[in-house]
């Protein structure tokens, strides 16, 4: 996509140059040339695109959102000792190099102009995701009280198990291939942990921090799956 | 410290200023797209100096992992709090918070004026913020990931400096 915006620009500015250039009458066949010029840039456009905005927009995203899945699993596991810092450091060095390719060229003016406010809407969206599974992260760093860990164990689980799952939906619904669903609502889930937490104390406060990212999680999932309709 | 190290507490400063203007400008709602996508710029470029400090088998890299996880951290107020008069109230302590980091970073060592500025606002927070702001909660985790911050800073540059 990169290309299409440096031909895009290219095509404007031979464009401007040679306006200019006809306004002068420095050519003589001015309005020959730039037709000639406007097609050559038409046809270099398309030899160019390898597709459509949208498959571009999709191979980007879907390789992001399975590696996010993996991610948010093995941060969970590892609240749980169940993985170490070194395997988890693996699929990190995989989410910062799909992150840093995601595309970001949804942003730039000139994007097509159907697409690009689906497209924004939802990249922003999965960019503010991985800033949560990054901070998640953080949160995996710091001693945890093993009892609390030990009574919402089930609930993290099953948040992980629905998170995972709705990743792998929207990748599919992206796919236009049919989400095979089954995604339950994870908010109870949320409200028990709260529950048990007393958030008052501030020993807790991480335990809280990782709820407020959950719910955070939450909402912006359930944003790119409303910008899938 | 090599260049690497300088790049990444650089870039780091970069994304600590942006993400504090947002929250003294108290104008993400209506430069939504602006905004992220300036920091979706800074994020790249940090995330482009972790391969090279990676490369170098960087002793600090697990540091400055943590460090930019917390700062992220930090950032997601931005959509948390949405209400302007209850960040206006903290425009003092988010505009002192952030110059004491940036100095930090800037001159390789701890301010001492950024631990005193976390208190203050902690104070605000168990005076004010507590009883007006809806979701009080997420402002005591930020406090929380501040301290978390400082602890980090003074990590790094400790770990940083050279033995005498």
């Amino acid at each position: 996509m990169k290309k299409f915006f440096i031909v895009y620009r290219g095509i404007w500015i031979a464009l401007i140059v040679l306006i200019v250039f006809a306004l002068q009458e420095y050519f003589l066949f001015s309005a020959q040339f730039i037709f000639i010029a406007a097609l050559f840039a038409f046809l270099s456009s398309l030899i160019l695109f390898r597709g459509p905005a949208e498959i571009d927009f999709k191979n980007a995203i879907v390789p992001l959102l399975s590696v996010y899945e993996d991610y948010f699993h093995a941060l969970t596991n590892r609240l749980y000792q169940k993985n170490t810092e070194q395997e988890i450091e693996m699929i990190r060095v995989k989410v910062e190099n799909a992150f840093r390719t995601a595309p970001e060229w949804v942003l730039q003016k000139g994007y097509h102009a159907r697409l690009r406010e689906g497209h924004r809407h939802f990249l922003i969206r999965v960019i503010q995701i991985g800033e949560i599974l990054f901070s998640l992260h953080a949160l995996t760093r710091q001693s945890l009280d093993k009892k609390t860990l030990k009574k919402i164990k089930k609930n993290l689980y099953f948040i992980a198990d629905q998170v995972g799952l709705l990743f792998f939906s929207l990748a599919e619904a992206i796919e236009l291939r049919k989400p095979k669903g089954g995604v339950e609502d994870w908010d109870a889930a949320i409200d028990e942990i709260e529950n048990i937490l007393r958030v008052e104390d501030k020993k807790y406060i991480y335990f809280v921090g990782w709820v407020e990212n959950m719910k955070d999680l939450r909402y912006f999932l359930l944003k790119c799956v409303q910008a899938m309709r | 410290m090599n260049s690497a190290d300088k790049h990444f507490l650089r870039a780091l400063n970069e994304l600590q200023k942006n993400i504090f203007d947002i929250y003294i400008k108290r104008d993400y709602v209506e430069h939504h797209l602006q905004r992220e996508r300036l920091l979706y710029e800074k994020n790249l470029a940090i995330l482009k100096i972790f391969q090279r400090l990676r490369e170098e088998k960087n002793p600090l890299l697990s540091l400055y992992e943590q460090s930019y996880e917390v700062m992220l951290d930090l950032g997601l107020l931005r959509y948390r709090v949405q209400e302007a008069a209850v960040l206006e109230m903290c425009y003092q302590e988010f505009a002192q918070i952030s110059a004491a980091i940036s100095i930090s970073l800037e001159t390789l060592q701890i301010s001492p004026a950024l631990e005193s500025h976390i208190f203050a606002f902690e104070t605000l927070y168990q005076n004010t913020l507590n009883v007006v702001a809806k979701f009080p909660i997420v402002f005591a985790i930020f406090i929380e990931n501040l301290f978390l911050f400082d602890r980090l800073l003074k990590n790094i540059f400790q770990t940083s400096k050279p033995n005498p």
